[in-house]
């Protein structure tokens, strides 16, 4: 029976006297689509802040690898948040190069793998240019080869479509199933339910903090008597919060 | 070890890449360069104007009714001197153009301590030559009982004094031990002026362009403050070595065309004093007040939302470390005083004022271990609050954090 990559367990948030998060716990398996779902102010991106170790838990345990995470471990780890950005100054090689080293790369493995990269998005002419020459779309092309930089074990991916025009979309979704081919574990943050319905092997929507649906989403869908993520997602948002309950 | 480097790499490169940085360095001497151009360019059509006024003086009369000015004073200077009953006349031709001025040394010139001069036109090169001219025959008219050339001269002049100087019963080097320590109050400045708004700028867009987040799931607030802070140290050694280089370059420029005569105060670059215990004192406040205001610019850009926020709060604390030079004067001829007191322990002025004082040598032993003691634990105290509005600024994107947000959360 494989381990799961990513293992949360009882785990809360406080930040001030505001309850971010409340005794969530779910797994990641290897190669997996996780998709974590959740209305604006649910609780998701400050639960990955802190499986990244970027936010301390205020009780349970967030472990990746077995491991809680910290920024000697995360080179395992791949991230495209979502209030993304990089280094407009820069010149697009020189970034990817910069990021590659912090994730525990030498330069020249990460420079061969950008140009890589870079070939493969069509951006290699690009390579000697200034972040801020490039257009929106070419910038998040940018950001997610800093993301799959060292080919992660596992790749949280917050609201990676955002902006992206349809050619560009798809070409996102052929990295990252090639990536999950590969292995990779994705935690798939989003709010567009056909993305979810398309990659994602298992599901977690996330309401106040809690959960509230979790399992395949075969499961969910059986559990709601419904055939759409979405309605399952609009019935729960229309529900009383009691608490979370899933099974 | 490797991220430190890679983070401390990014930095100084990020800086020292952009065209701005380059432009910058180069005009700031330029400009000075073309200050001082046309000072000597003015100075140069001084030269040429005075000459052509010396020839004007030829024109200007004098009449003595006051019996002091004496006939070959006046003539040697390349002026007539009439009879006071030619006044009238005289001044008429004024009036008429037909000589430039006229210098009238009243009978009650020496209780008044006044005399007249008549000109035609309003030019204010003449007329200061014309008043000089006029106050010289009568100095020099008065001093010539004195004797010989060389006593007037110095009547008229003055000499230089020579310095030295004595302290505990023994001879110092005068100004020559301020050189020394005074270069690191110079530096600090320098460091003030320019690496402290690079490490503001480094934080603040790094937030303001949301790669922040990036770069902290892979390295630690403490890795990437301490890289920032290397990085732009070593830009600042860049900064300093590249203008040291100028300056090396513009003293022989100035030794060789015989521009530079004399430094002032009788400074002399072969008599500088080096102390190793003011040294040593400069240089660890150097360090402390550097990392101190480093701590400090870290922990505003964190807590605003912008960098222009940033910049605008950032001011009130570069205020702080510059008012000493203000109260300067004071901080030298009273070292002991409550003002120069507060200035030496009140932490944004403590370095600048340490660094002042240690300069001067109004820094005694305990005093200075003291003052580099309080120092060292504000600095400590500054990089904490830096880390900790790090850590919990860095990814506040839409508003300020609060100070009190600093002490409470966890």
């Amino acid at each position: 029976m494989k381990k799961p990559i990513v293992s949360v367990q009882n785990f809360s948030l406080t930040i001030g006297d505001k309850e971010i998060v409340k005794d969530l716990s779910f797994d990641v398996m290897p190669g997996e689509v996780f998709a974590l779902l959740g209305a604006n102010g649910s609780g998701k991106t400050s639960t990955v802040r802190s499986l990244l170790g970027i936010y301390q838990a205020t009780s349970g345990n967030l472990l990746v690898n077995g491991v809680p995470l910290t920024p000697e471990t995360a080179g395992v780890v791949g991230y495209l948040p979502e209030e993304r950005g990089l280094y407009t100054r820069a010149k697009v090689l020189d970034t990817m190069v910069y990021f590659g080293q912090l994730k525990g790369m030498d330069r020249d493995t990460a420079r061969k793998f950008s140009l890589r990269y870079l070939k493969r998005v069509e951006l290699l002419d690009k390579a000697q240019l200034k972040i801020k020459k490039l257009s929106g779309g070419q910038q998040q092309k940018i950001q997610l080869g800093v993301a799959i930089m060292g080919s992660p074990k596992l790749l949280v991916l917050d609201e990676p479509t955002k902006g992206l025009d349809p050619v560009n979309r798809k070409l996102l979704i052929d990295i990252v199933e090639d990536l999950r081919e590969k292995g990779t574990a994705v935690i798939y943050i989003t709010h567009l339910m056909e993305e979810v319905e398309r990659l994602a092997d298992r599901l977690l929507i996330l309401k106040d903090g809690e959960a509230h649906a979790y399992g395949t989403v075969a499961q969910v869908k059986s559990k709601y008597h419904s055939k759409s993520i979405e309605d399952i997602f609009v019935a729960i948002y229309k529900e009383k919060s009691a608490g979370g309950h899933y099974e | 070890m490797s991220k430190l480097h890679a983070v401390i790499r990014h930095e100084y490169l990020t800086i020292v890449r952009q065209p701005s940085f380059w432009i910058f360095m180069f005009l700031l001497p330029a400009l000075m360069a073309i200050i001082l151009g046309i000072n000597i360019f003015s100075s140069q059509t001084s030269n040429d104007r005075i000459e052509q006024v010396a020839k004007e003086l030829q024109s200007v009369a004098v009449v003595d009714e006051s019996g002091l000015i004496n006939q070959s004073v006046v003539t040697a200077s390349g002026l007539t001197l009439h009879q006071p009953s030619e006044r009238d006349a005289l001044k008429d031709k004024v009036i008429a153009g037909d000589i430039r001025a006229l210098i009238v040394f009243p009978p009650e010139l020496k209780t008044t301590a006044k005399y007249q001069i008549y000109m035609n036109g309003m030019d204010f090169t003449t007329l200061s030559a014309v008043q000089t001219a006029g106050s010289n025959i009568l100095k020099t008219s008065l001093f010539l009982p004195l004797g010989s050339p060389e006593i007037i001269a110095l009547a008229q002049n003055g000499a230089e004094g020579t310095m030295t100087f004595f302290e505990n019963g023994k001879e110092t080097n005068g100004f020559n031990d301020y050189v020394a320590p005074g270069m690191f109050a110079v530096l600090f400045f320098t460091i003030l002026s320019f690496s402290l708004s690079f490490m503001l700028t480094s934080v603040s867009e790094e937030k303001e362009n949301r790669s922040m987040e990036m770069v902290l799931t892979y390295v630690k607030p403490r890795t990437l403050i301490v890289g920032k802070i290397l990085g732009i140290s070593l830009v600042t050694l860049t900064q300093l070595a590249f203008f040291l280089l100028l300056a090396v370059i513009a003293y022989f420029v100035m030794k060789n065309t015989g521009s530079l005569t004399t430094l002032p105060l009788g400074i002399d670059l072969a008599k500088i004093t080096i102390d190793p215990f003011r040294i040593f004192f400069a240089l660890s406040f150097l360090g402390v007040g550097f990392l101190l205001y480093a701590g400090l610019m870290v922990a505003v850009a964190a807590m605003a939302p912008t960098a222009k926020e940033a910049n605008n709060f950032s001011s009130i604390f570069i205020v702080g470390a510059i008012i000493p030079i203000y109260f300067s004067a004071l901080i030298i001829t009273d070292p002991n005083g409550a003002i120069t007191n507060f200035l030496t322990f009140f932490p944004l002025s403590s370095p600048m004022t340490n660094l002042l004082r240690n300069t001067v040598g109004s820094l005694d032993p305990l005093m200075a271990w003291a003052s580099l003691g309080f120092m060292t634990l504000c600095m400590a105290g500054s990089i904490w609050i830096a880390i900790r509005a790090f850590r919990i600024g860095a990814l506040e994107f839409a508003q300020s954090v609060k100070l009190t947000s600093l002490f409470r959360r966890s």
